[in-house]
């Protein structure tokens, strides 16, 4: 089975994975985002640029197309305006105007322009350029603008000092493109945008390629015929549409993020080219710094919750181990309690066949407060008790070792006087006994000769007695209040007698407290029980109390522990002095257990003979209950003698031939049941059943 | 055992109660006195049991008595002393009434 512990790890792991994944897949979004936001940043600047570069480079052209004409030794005195439309022709311009030092156009490309004084110019910027090339600049190149002459297209003018007076050349910008790509060819090439992205210049008519800054594609202007166009680049008229805005396209095979515009003053179509892939660099870099940042809080997260789980898994194990540890004390404490008390039937095997003794303990924890003893108090005394400390487990246990212990030592050395014993007892427990515990006992003393039951009932459930009648009748009187409660108070000796095969039956309240899931087990079913028990077996007994119980509560839990102790007395044993006074004291003893004459004068035939001829100077009579008969065991230790041997009397003989001896022995046989004799060691010993009384 | 002894001319009558066995039939034996007894009568109506001791002082007043020209009685046994004369065969013997 997976803990819960390892589980936890599991999750924080997955957890923690997910995490990162989420992580990763958040800040890449977020990350993409910014690159793109970088990236549409770098469109502004670099068409900026782009724009002023064209104007430059369209300035720096003519200014060198005018320095070669102003080289070549022109003048103003004396050119003419053919003059000035050759020059045009020859350099590929547009408008060719000359200026006299007074500032009016003295030759012309255009014949409308004769006579213009440039003064009167109405841009104020025109007009102080171009007049101050007659009083001290030596160049002036004026911004592209729509001139009158143009018919709206853009016209670029610039200007040199002549000794006597100025050149003016102007150029429209188509012109320009078309027949000075040179000049533009490198702009592209030379200039790139954010170290990997470059521009494309086109003719906007055609969307042929005058300068392609793409690194890659090596291309010359004039190399490739036909120049490619912009289409065969990648970029289709569609996305050109779109101008001022991003829009993506591969171009010479690169995916890239691209804006193109026009450049009205130049005529020139520009496309500035991004490569998505400084996108991708520089978001590899950022991505990477969020992932580890995210991921560092996410380990650390993710260590501190495992140190979290461990710390609590160790507790856990602690907690276990404490448990087990506690576990191993109950077991070895139970057995330390169960091995206290007696467990070995018959407890005291030279009485075997005269009391028959059985207990059982069922503790409701590992350990109880419920116990019972046994003591043989002298040769022809037992004493035994059963007790019931208050509460349960460990504590209850300890006081119950201490009652044991009190009472064992009280009542070992108690003989006679049993209610002294158990009033030092309760002295003796009730000293210092400052958790209150008490203990309820019953106490019992057997006199093992005659089966007089002497006893004591501290506050304890009233046992009951299996009577050969098959009547169970309950000992009810008490003698004093719970041990150990209260010190100095003086308890009462009660006394019963006990007839071989009866039995005394006692039990702690767990017997009869024990719990089905509506009732409690209760004294009547307890007697019920008792009465149907079709044997005199102690063990029997209890065996059947304890299945009648455990059926009872069926899957209740055991809420208390349940004791009980049978007493069986079978019959009693005595010896006597092998003299007439010791016959007719035996004699006097049987009548105890026995009223039938036959019984009578089997002992006084039997004992007659031993006192008469063994020479053995005592004798013991058993009279004992055994598997439904009774009987009656006479030994001596006198010489070995069969008194089944001798010959029977011939009891029809004529009365003067007959014997005087030899009748007893025929009497005994004729009115039991059986005789059988043995020798066992140095003793004789006969062994007499007595048939059942008339009528059963 | 207790022994009662009432003389009527020279009939004996011996009232016992209790048991005759071992200890007491000495006891009983020494309790009367047969000289110039003729009829001689044992009332054991209030005998608990007799013994084989006591079926041996009921033969040895028999066998005085036959002796003597006398009779001897035993009155009211209970069924269990009868029965205890019968099984040793003495009920035929013994005068019973």
């Amino acid at each position: 089975m997976m803990n819960a512990y390892r589980k936890c790890r599991i999750a924080i792991w997955i957890g923690a994975t997910l995490a990162s994944a989420v992580a990763y897949f958040a800040s890449d979004a977020v990350e993409s985002r910014l690159a793109c936001n970088r990236l549409e940043s770098e469109f502004g600047p670099a068409m900026r640029n782009m724009r002023e570069e064209i104007l430059v480079t369209a300035d720096s052209t003519l200014y060198y197309i005018a320095n070669r004409i102003a080289a070549s030794g022109a003048r103003v005195t004396g050119t003419t305006s053919k003059t000035a439309r050759l020059i045009a022709r020859r350099f590929g311009l547009d408008e060719v105007n000359f200026i006299g030092t007074n500032g009016a156009i003295v030759a012309s490309t255009h014949r409308n322009k004769l006579g213009y004084d440039i003064g009167t110019d109405p841009d104020p910027a025109k007009a102080a350029g171009f007049l101050c090339l007659l009083t001290n600049a030596l160049w002036y190149t004026q911004p592209p603008r729509v001139s009158v002459a143009t018919d709206g297209a853009y016209r670029k003018f610039c200007g040199v000092r002549l000794p006597d007076g100025a050149l003016q050349l102007g150029i429209d910008f188509r012109r320009l493109n078309h027949d000075m790509r040179q000049h533009f060819a490198d702009i592209a090439v030379e200039w790139d945008v954010a170290g990997d992205g470059w521009y494309v210049l086109a003719d906007p008519a055609t969307g042929t390629v005058i300068s392609d800054g793409n690194p890659k594609s090596g291309f010359t202007p004039g190399t490739l015929t036909p120049a490619p166009s912009l289409a065969d680049l990648g970029i289709t008229d569609e996305m050109l549409s779109a101008t001022g805005r991003t829009f993506r396209a591969t171009v010479s095979g690169v995916p890239a993020r691209c804006r193109s515009f026009l450049m009205p003053e130049s005529d020139l179509r520009v496309v500035i080219v991004l490569p998505e892939s400084i996108m991708t660099r520089t978001r590899k870099a950022s991505v990477i710094t969020t992932m580890f940042l995210l991921m560092a809080v996410i380990f650390i997260a993710a260590a501190v919750g495992l140190r979290l789980v461990t710390l609590r898994e160790r507790a856990e194990e602690m907690r276990l181990a404490e448990e087990k540890r506690l576990a191993a004390d109950l077991a070895l404490a139970h057995s330390i309690q169960t091995t206290s008390l007696p467990n070995t039937f018959p407890p005291f095997p030279h009485l075997a066949d005269r009391l028959d003794i059985f207990a059982r303990m069922t503790p409701a924890r590992e350990v109880g407060g419920d116990f019972y003893d046994l003591y043989l108090i002298a040769p022809h005394r037992i004493a035994f008790v059963i007790a019931d400390v208050s509460g349960k487990g460990v504590p209850a246990a300890m006081f119950m070792m201490r009652a044991k212990t009190a009472l064992n030592d009280a009542l070992v050395s108690a003989d006679e006087d049993l209610a002294a014993a158990i009033t030092s007892v309760n002295d003796r427990l009730a000293e210092g006994n400052e958790a209150n515990m008490f203990v309820t006992a019953w106490v019992g003393a057997l006199d093992i000769e005659t089966g007089v039951l002497q006893y004591v009932n501290c506050g304890h459930n009233p046992p009951y007695v299996r009577r050969k009648s098959g009547k169970v009748e309950s000992l009810d009187a008490i003698s004093g209040p719970t041990l150990a409660a209260f010190g100095g108070i003086p308890y009462s000796v009660h006394e019963t007698r006990l007839a071989p095969g009866e039995t005394l039956y006692l039990y702690t309240d767990g017997v009869i407290e024990a719990r089905s899931q509506s009732d409690m087990f209760g004294e009547e079913r307890l007697v019920k029980t008792l009465a149907a028990a079709d044997t005199t077996s102690s063990e029997a007994i209890c065996r059947a109390v304890m299945r009648d119980v455990t059926a009872f509560a069926a899957d209740t839990p055991q809420a208390d522990d349940i004791t009980m102790l049978a007493v069986g007395f079978n019959g009693g044993k005595r010896d006597f002095p092998a003299t007439l006074e010791g016959l007719a004291a035996a004699t006097e003893y049987l009548r105890l257990f026995c009223g039938d004459p036959s019984a009578a004068i089997i002992i006084d035939e039997v004992a007659s003979n031993i006192v008469r001829c063994s020479g053995s100077p005592t004798f013991d009579v058993t009279y004992r209950v055994a598997s439904g008969h009774a009987e009656i065991v006479f030994t001596d230790a006198g010489k070995p003698f069969n008194p089944l041997e001798v010959p029977a009397p011939d009891v029809n003989a004529p009365e003067s031939e007959r014997p005087i001896g030899g009748l007893g022995i025929f009497l005994v046989r004729q009115m039991s049941e059986s005789v059988t004799y043995r020798r066992e060691g140095d003793r004789n010993v006969l062994t007499v059943v007595l048939s059942p009384p008339a009528g059963s | 055992m207790n022994v009662q002894t009432a003389k009527d001319d020279n009939q004996l009558t011996v009232t016992i109660t209790g048991a005759i066995d071992t200890v007491t039939a000495p006891q009983l034996t020494a309790a009367f006195d047969t000289n110039g007894v003729k009829a001689l009568v044992f009332d054991i109506t209030g005998v608990e049991y007799v013994s084989s001791a006591g079926i041996r002082v009921f033969l040895t007043m028999h066998k005085t008595m036959i002796a003597a020209g006398g009779t001897f009685t035993i009155v009211g046994a209970a069924p269990a002393v009868a029965n205890v004369i019968r099984i040793t065969g003495f009920s035929t013997i013994f005068n019973m009434a």
